[in-house]
């Protein structure tokens, strides 16, 4: 399995995003950080999609959507199987 | 309640198997400073935080820390998965592979078994959150001297990134006990 662009994009948006949150978690009334948070947020979302029509389900639970015709979540490759 | 996410936080990668660097690196996984460690440390001092601020970072920072763990053991695996029982016993893990074989398990660099006795939990906002900040920087300190033992560009990389997040951890700790005894400062006067 091959590492693929999206994931190197889709890592580096949520990277931002964890970063965030710690700052917002100590200065909760920055406004304009909270601003960037919800920007962010927006476009992981529209990288998950982006990401899971082509390389299968993200998260567990029904936090992703299956393919309709099969399981994924049992065939696609798991992060330490990655030949990054 | 936690959502499993099937990625890993950075890319993962090694150059060449190195099972002296895995016998090393495992302590990050199992061992006092380790990631384990530091995950299951914040997640329980959440319950008994009186600060809404800490409370937040504790579960947040918590919660990379899992993700840590999983690039931890990525690492090992990947060094180790092609070795032999020959080549393990050469590198000295051959009593990792009496009990184990490849398995990841929860030890130190010297093979010594994960307690509790490594984290602590006192209840007091200033003890606890010092103790998260002395933690960051054991687990900062550990990274540096693991990324003295190797010359893998790729592992070096890797721990060079764990190593910053500690650093990034430590200060918000350290904001977090500043915000703490700043409010019982107010208390005082008041
Ligand atoms: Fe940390």
């Amino acid at each position: 399995m091959e590492y693929s662009d999206t994931l190197r994009r889709l890592q580096e948006v949520e990277f931002g995003l964890v970063e965030l949150q710690f700052y917002l978690d100590i200065n909760p009334e920055d406004q304009r950080a909270i601003h960037q948070y919800n920007y962010l947020s927006d476009e992981l979302h529209r990288l998950k999609h982006q990401y899971e029509l082509k390389h299968g389900p993200l998260m567990q639970y029904g936090f992703s959507q299956s393919p309709a015709n099969q399981w994924a979540w049992v065939s696609t490759p798991w992060p330490w199987e990655i030949e990054y | 309640m936690w959502i499993y996410e099937k990625k890993l936080e950075i890319p993962v990668r090694v150059s060449k198997p190195d099972l002296q660097m895995a016998k090393f690196l495992i302590t990050q996984y199992g061992g006092p400073d380790g990631e384990l460690s530091a995950a299951l440390r914040y997640l329980n001092q959440r319950y008994s935080m009186p600060n809404e601020r800490a409370k937040a970072l504790l579960t947040d920072i918590g919660t990379e820390e899992l993700g840590h763990l999983e690039v931890i053991a990525t690492l090992v695996h990947k060094l180790v998965k092609d070795a032999t029982p020959e080549q393990m016993r050469a590198a000295g893990l051959g009593s990792h592979y009496a009990d184990h074989d490849k398995a990841l398990f929860y030890v130190d660099a010297n093979g010594v078994p994960w307690t509790a006795a490594y984290i602590q939990a006192k209840g007091d906002p200033i003890a606890d959150l010092c103790e998260d900040i002395a933690a960051e920087e054991k687990a900062r300190a550990t990274y540096q001297w693991l990324i003295n033992l190797t010359d893998d560009p790729d592992v070096i990389q890797v721990l060079t990134y764990l190593r910053e997040r500690e650093v990034v951890h430590s200060q918000r700790f350290r904001e977090a006990l500043y915000i703490v005894e700043e409010f019982n400062n107010t208390k005082r006067i008041f």
